[in-house]
């Protein structure tokens, strides 16, 4: 028997349009500073290799003509800036969705994916945001089931009070799933600012 | 039944040697790779001798002692109504709670040297990550039972308030019901033979022992040349002649290595026994180390059947009892986890399955993947390799035919490979149950409820999307089970299939 009683589905018996189809949610597009973010963040990455070009550059004893060593230094850059543009990208594609019965992410430029997981699965729910993210307002969800040492579902680039709601909202449902089962199962909440 | 009270316990004083034993054993193996090198390296350096050998194992013996001792002292145990904890640890203490409905699977194992103490290692195991997992080195065999049913009763009470069916069981188990499948020393030889852990044997015993036979080969030739026997200028005019002894060598091996698993098989698995109990089944196994494993009809979320490439040509399978997060140890050498069914053959695999099933299941036909994912691999892998060997043939001096065409016939071998693949791959569904069935020479086929199903995820590549196509990959309990190349809609369909089931599932979380 179905336990949420009141959200049963409109259509119990198995007929192939009975069936809820996944392709006629609606995403939600992550928030509006994630792509700004990720521009900072593969900049703030690709920061060394800037870094160590201009040393070089500035270093007497580097046996090196300065223009090949710019050469060397964009070589480098080149597949951080591609990656960059991936990243910029991918933020368009990006989307989450809550259904009543599970959550669905979406990311990939070519690789495309979409994955849901069933909120009845949910064993533990989690909010992080590491200090780059906090200075966009940004959070990441992750999600676990059962047996699983990483996290299964991971939604990032939500905005905070998105990302706290969500958390919340999906806690709750644990509770009143393992209330009904009689079954105690952890689900804990818990804020990191590690990233 | 023994009663279990409920006090801090230190383990019997005998469980010190069993503590020693066992973990001068994981040492070993922990450390097999070294150790092998550091035979060989004995082997081969003339200033390290038997003195330094001997030295340096007392050495470990002894610090394996002192840790047994200290281990058992700090290590105390607890049976409450409805846990078990334990604290244990060398340096810093730590304390493990584990509630019985938690326990999926409880395991007896007794070694050949634990039985005159008449002692038992007590694994519980949860769901969830290896270290979750509890074990009791060894408990007198009385309190292992009395534990194990305190467990299984607390699990049935949960189930249903029917008390009776307990004492049922209870009194079933002692008249040991009828065995739902027995495998016979010739059975498990045959699993030996055909199970995968030969690879590992020669990948352990390869390297020194291929140094060993070298040395050996060589010197005999050499004394065989020298007595006239052999002519080595013969040899050397016939190579094809040579070519025979050595293939004849290798295959000689193998089977030596084939036979040798077999054994092991035998030994590991002596006298199996699968029995189903009203919520559970249990199978006992062992001649060296008898082991009793259980595993509960509730916590069984897949079978799995898998036939290797030797399986094949002797008809031979093996099945394993899928159990929440099981997976991480999967492997021939560290499959203690799972619960594994050797030595069946064709004619009784269906059986088997259907027990673990625990109904008959009329399972739908078979139904393949999209021939582009063949054509697909095949175009890439025709494409790297036929440049290789235009670069190989411009790059070797002299423009030499042999590998440029060595390659391509890899290239034909490696086509023939993926078809056998893509042939493998299928699927089939109810609505219900479904089963996928995957491997290249051999196969593996996996059987689940769809309502089983943790997530799914739909990808797809831009070339799967110039051709409507989709690959899907499920999340099980146990692990992740990829669905590559079905059309779009069939794939869309499935994962909605897949949600609708584990959404409207009565059994809400694993």
């Amino acid at each position: 028997m179905n336990q949420h009683d009141e959200t049963a589905f409109s259509n119990p018996a198995l007929a192939p349009t009975g069936v809820p189809d996944y392709r006629e949610v609606e995403f939600e597009p992550p928030a509006s500073s994630f792509r700004r973010y990720t521009l900072v963040s593969t900049t703030i990455f690709a920061a060394p290799a800037v870094l160590a070009a201009l040393v070089a550059w500035a270093l007497p004893f580097i046996p090196l003509a300065g223009w090949k060593v710019l050469v060397i230094a964009g070589g480098l850059l080149l597949p951080l800036a591609l990656v960059g543009v991936y990243r910029w990208i991918d933020a368009g594609y990006r989307g989450w969705a809550l259904r009543r019965h599970d959550i669905i992410a979406r990311s990939g430029v070519f690789w495309r994916s979409v994955t849901a997981l069933p909120v009845a699965r949910i064993q533990h729910v989690e909010t992080t945001h590491g200090p780059l993210e906090r200075a966009y307002g940004l959070a990441r969800l992750k999600l676990y089931t059962a047996g699983g040492l990483t996290a299964d579902l991971v939604v990032i680039g939500l905005d905070r009070e998105t990302a706290d709601r969500l958390r919340e909202y999906l806690v709750e449902q644990i509770r009143k799933r393992d209330a009904e089962t009689g079954q105690n199962v952890e689900a804990e909440t818990s804020q990191g600012s590690d990233d | 039944m023994t009663e279990i009270e409920s006090t801090w316990k230190a383990l019997p004083l005998s469980a010190v040697g069993a503590l020693y034993v066992n973990g001068i054993q994981r040492f070993i193996r922990e450390n097999l790779i070294a150790f092998f090198g550091a035979g060989t390296g004995f082997a081969v350096s003339e200033s390290l001798g038997w003195r330094e050998f001997g030295l340096g194992a007392g050495l470990v013996l002894l610090a394996g002692l002192l840790i047994a001792l200290v281990y058992h002292r700090r290590f105390r145990y607890r049976v409450d109504g409805d846990s078990v904890r334990v604290r244990k640890g060398l340096f810093e203490q730590q304390e493990i709670k584990v509630r019985f409905e938690r326990v999926q699977n409880v395991g007896f194992s007794q070694p050949i040297y634990l039985r005159p103490l008449g002692l038992t290692r007590v694994t519980l195991e949860t769901p969830g990550a290896s270290q979750t997992e509890v074990s009791l080195p060894g408990i007198a065999s009385g309190e292992a039972t009395a534990l194990r049913d305190l467990i299984s009763g607390a699990a049935g009470r949960r189930a249903d308030s029917d008390q009776s069916t307990d004492s049922d069981d209870a009194e079933r188990t002692e008249a040991e019901p009828a065995a739902a499948f027995e495998a016979s020393a010739a059975d498990l030889f045959k699993y030996g033979m055909t199970s995968n852990q030969i690879w590992i044997l020669l990948a352990v015993f390869g390297a020194p022992a291929s140094s060993w036979i070298e040395s050996r080969v060589s010197s005999w030739i050499e004394q065989l040349s020298a007595s006239g026997l052999l002519d080595m200028e013969m040899l050397r005019g016939a190579p094809l002649m040579l070519a025979l002894l050595v293939g004849l060598l290798i295959v000689s091996v193998a089977l030596l290595l084939m036979a040798l698993s077999g054994l092991l098989a035998i030994v590991r698995f002596s006298g199996y026994r699968l029995v189903r109990e009203t919520d559970r089944f249990k199978s006992r196994f062992g001649l060296l180390d008898a082991r009793e494993k259980s595993l509960k009809l509730s916590k069984l979320h897949g079978i799995q059947t898998v036939q290797t490439a030797v399986g094949r040509m002797l008809g031979q399978w093996h099945a394993i009892g899928h159990q929440t997060g099981a997976v991480a140890l999967e492997g021939a050498m560290n499959d203690d986890r799972r619960f594994l069914i050797p030595g069946i053959d064709n004619d009784r695999l269906e059986g088997v399955v259907g027990t673990l099933r625990g109904r008959s299941w009329d399972a739908p036909a078979w139904q393949g993947i999209h021939p582009r994912f063949r054509s697909m691999l095949w175009g890439r892998t025709s494409v790297a390799m036929v440049i290789a060997a235009l670069l190989v043939w411009l790059l070797l001096p002299g423009h030499v035919a042999w590998p440029p065409l060595t390659i391509l016939g890899l290239n034909l071998l490696i086509l023939g490979l993926i078809h056998l693949h893509w042939r493998r791959w299928a699927f089939a569904h109810d609505g219900q149950r479904m089963r996928i069935r995957s491997g290249l020479v051999g196969q593996k086929i996996v059987e689940f409820d769809l309502a089983s199903c943790q997530q799914v995820a739909i990808s797809t590549s831009p070339y799967q999307r110039r051709h409507q196509l989709a690959s899907l990959t499920i999340r099980l309990p146990h692990g992740e089970q990829p669905l590559p190349y079905l059309g779009r809609e069939a794939a869309d369909e499935i994962a909605n299939l897949l949600l609708y089931r584990a959404e409207s599932s009565a059994k809400h979380s694993l």
